[in-house]
């Protein structure tokens, strides 16, 4: 999927938006790219679920990897 | 789509809950004073002007008058700019008043916003893909993030 940004200017001046494509921590650098390009503060931030369980799953990648680790050292 | 953001404009208080509130008499009673969240005040003059209001602004204060009303805006301690009205203006014409200016003030900032988001994107690598306004006035653009 490709990487994007969606972004809503209301009419009231407010502002949301949305990274698409990003499950690493790469969203986050768009916080402070963002705040400085439309000359706003972050009031609100929320994880998709879609980035939520791309952390799990790299957890648990971690989780298996060390428990592997630990087997080897074990015999 | 992984982080959702709410942003708001520096132009705009973060802080108050509404955009213009009753704050209390001024110089024993003869003037009353209103809060709003406007915190620009060359944005708050053009606003003031684009509602046909004769406006002059100095270091310390907007003098706005439309007709025979004036209306004087001050900067507070908290960055936000309150309107200052005779008694002789009714609460709900004050009120009134301001809400028209607010919601001029905020399309401004609206179309602000979106020319320098236009202007500054390009050199963050982002590539605007789609552009559209939707009913309700809501400006919706999405960008390509160059990799």
């Amino acid at each position: 999927m490709k990487k994007k940004i969606r972004l809503e200017i209301t009419a009231a001046g407010e502002i949301r938006a949305k990274t698409i494509g990003m499950n690493d921590e790469e969203c986050l650098d768009y916080v402070e790219i963002l705040e400085e390009l439309l000359d706003a503060e972050t009031i609100d931030s929320t994880f998709t679920e879609e980035f939520l369980r791309a952390q799990q799953h790299q957890y648990q990648e971690e989780q298996t990897e060390v428990k592997q680790q630990t087997e080897v050292k074990g015999e | 789509m992984s982080l959702s953001l709410t942003l708001i404009p520096i132009a705009i208080a973060t802080t108050s809950i509404v955009s213009y509130a009753l704050q209390g008499k001024v110089e024993e009673g003869a003037y009353y004073k209103l809060d709003t969240k406007i915190k620009d005040e060359n944005i708050l003059k053009e606003a003031l002007e684009n509602r046909g209001n004769v406006v002059s602004l100095d270091e310390k204060q907007i003098e706005s008058s439309i007709g025979n009303v004036e209306i004087v805006f001050q900067r507070q301690e908290d960055e936000t700019i309150s309107a200052i009205f005779h008694e002789d203006v009714s609460l709900e014409d004050a009120e009134a008043f301001l809400k028209n200016t607010y919601e001029e003030y905020t399309r401004i900032v609206q179309h602000n916003t979106y020319e320098k988001l236009i202007e500054r994107a390009k050199n963050e690598g982002l590539l605007l893909e789609s552009e559209t306004r939707n009913e309700d006035d809501t400006l919706v653009l999405t960008f390509q993030v160059k990799e």
